[in-house]
C-alpha cells in the first residue's frame, strides 16, 4: 500500500517506468482510488502534451553563414600563425597572457587596501563648540555639555553612542583640547 | 586534429545527392568523417543540432538572442576540440554538455547582480526545502480561457523553476534524454538528477493546474 506522499515523492520514476512491476502495480491501483494523485498525474500530463506543442524557435536565416565565417576567421587565424613560423601553442599562450592580464585586476579575490598618505589638519579655533567622535562607540563632547560624574578628560567627557559610559578615556583629546 | 579549412558556404549547403548521403549517417559516422578531413561530415551536424540546441538553449536562459549567440559558441568549442572527443561516447551528450555549461555560465554571469542573486538563491532554497506538495484544485476554468492562457502559463511555469531544476527538467521533458545523459550532461550524480526532476514536475503541476482539469 503507498500513501499520497509516497506517490508524491517517487512520482518521476512512476511516470519514467523506473519502478519494479511490484512497486507500479501499488502506484497504479493508487491512481485508481484516490482523486487527488489522480489529477495530480493528469495536470503533470497535460502541462507537458501542452509544452511539446509550443512552437520551436528557429535560428536566424544568417545562422549558418555567421557560423561559418567565424569558423572561417579561425582557420585562417591558425593557418597564418602556423605558416608565419609561430607555433599554434604560442600564439595562444601569447593571447592568453594579454587576456589574463587584462583581467587580473577583476579577477583578485581580496585586492589589497590602497594606501593613502596621512593627513594633518589644524585643530578647530573653537574645539569645545564641535562633538568629535574620536574611536568607533566612543563620542567626546565639550565638559560644558556632559554631567560631572561622566567627566573622563579634562575638558571632555567619553560617552558610548549607546548611551552607555564609556570606560576607556580618550587618549587623544588633551592634544585635541587646547 | 583536423585541418579542413570550413567555410561559410561548407556550413550553408551541399550538393542535394551527398546531403542525402549524409543525412542517412549516424553522429559518430559523421565525427569519424570530418575528422577524416570531409567539411561536410561538420555541417551536417550544424544541422542536425542546430534547432535542438537552440531550443534547449532558449529554455535554459530565457533569452532567445543570447541563446543563439551561445549555440554559435557550442559549434565552435566543438569545431576546435572535436578531435579530442572520445568516440566512444554518444556525440549527443558531449554536444548538450558544452551547451548547457555555457548557458549555466551565462545564467552565472546573470547572478553577479546581487538582486539577481538574491531572487536565486531565493527560488532554489525555496524550491529544495518545501516538501512535496499537492493540492486538489477544484477550480475548472471554461475552455475558452483555458485554452488562451494555457500554453503562456506553460511557457511561463517553466522560467519559473530554479535554474537547476529548469536544466534538468527540460533536457528530460523537451528533449528526451535519459538520467544517465541528464546526469553526465549536468555533472550531477543520478540521486539529484531524480529529486531534482521529481522537485520540478512538482512545481510546474502546481503553477498551471488552477487552468488543467
Ligand atoms: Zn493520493
Amino acid at each position: 500500500m503507498i500513501d499520497c506522499c509516497d506517490f508524491l515523492d517517487r512520482y518521476s520514476e512512476f511516470r519514467d517506468q523506473l519502478l519494479d512491476a511490484e512497486d507500479s502495480e501499488a502506484f497504479e491501483r493508487h491512481l485508481e482510488s484516490c482523486d487527488s494523485c489522480a489529477r495530480y498525474d493528469r495536470v503533470v500530463s497535460g502541462g507537458i502534451e501542452t509544452l511539446l506543442r509550443l512552437p520551436h524557435v528557429t535560428p536566424s536565416p544568417d545562422f549558418a553563414d555567421r557560423l561559418g565565417s567565424r569558423l572561417s576567421r579561425m582557420d585562417e587565424v591558425l593557418e597564418s600563425s602556423s605558416t608565419s613560423g609561430a607555433p599554434v601553442a604560442l600564439v595562444i599562450a601569447v593571447a592568453a597572457t594579454i587576456g589574463a592580464a587584462a583581467w587580473l585586476p577583476a579577477l583578485r579575490e581580496n585586492p589589497q587596501p590602497m594606501r593613502l598618505p596621512p593627513a594633518f589638519a589644524h585643530a578647530p579655533y573653537h574645539p569645545q563648540l564641535i562633538p568629535m567622535v574620536l574611536q568607533p562607540g566612543l563620542l567626546a563632547v565639550p565638559a560644558m555639555y556632559a554631567p560631572a560624574n561622566g567627566s573622563r578628560a579634562p575638558g571632555f567627557a567619553a560617552y558610548s553612542l549607546l548611551g552607555t559610559t564609556a570606560t576607556q578615556t580618550p587618549t587623544r583629546v588633551t592634544q585635541a583640547a587646547r | 586534429m583536423a585541418t579542413t579549412s570550413l567555410s561559410a558556404r561548407a556550413v550553408r549547403e551541399a550538393p542535394r545527392p551527398e546531403v542525402d548521403a549524409l543525412k542517412a549517417l549516424d553522429d559518430s559516422a559523421l565525427v569519424a568523417r570530418f575528422l577524416d578531413g570531409d567539411r561536410r561530415g561538420f555541417s551536417e551536424l550544424v544541422e542536425r543540432y542546430q534547432t535542438r540546441l537552440l531550443n534547449f538553449v532558449y529554455r535554459t536562459t530565457g533569452d532567445r538572442e543570447r541563446a543563439e549567440d551561445l549555440v554559435q559558441e557550442t559549434f565552435i568549442r566543438v569545431y576546435r576540440h572535436l578531435h579530442r572527443f572520445d568516440q566512444t561516447k554518444k556525440f549527443s551528450t558531449w554536444i548538450y554538455t558544452i551547451a548547457s555549461n555555457l548557458a549555466k555560465n551565462e545564467l552565472r554571469n546573470r547572478s553577479r547582480n546581487p538582486l539577481v542573486l538574491f531572487q536565486a538563491i531565493r527560488k532554489t532554497w525555496e524550491a529544495d526545502q518545501r516538501p512535496l506538495e499537492w493540492e486538489d484544485n477544484t477550480y475548472r476554468p471554461d475552455d475558452l480561457f483555458r485554452k488562451r492562457h494555457l500554453r503562456h502559463l506553460v511557457e511561463s511555469a517553466v522560467e519559473e523553476l530554479p535554474e537547476h531544476h529548469r536544466a534538468v527538467f527540460v533536457l528530460r521533458e523537451m528533449e528526451g534524454k535519459t538520467y544517465e545523459e541528464i546526469a553526465e550532461i549536468t555533472g550531477c550524480n543520478l540521486g539529484t538528477v531524480k529529486s531534482r526532476l521529481n522537485r520540478a514536475r512538482n512545481n510546474f503541476a502546481q503553477i498551471i493546474a488552477p487552468l488543467l482539469g
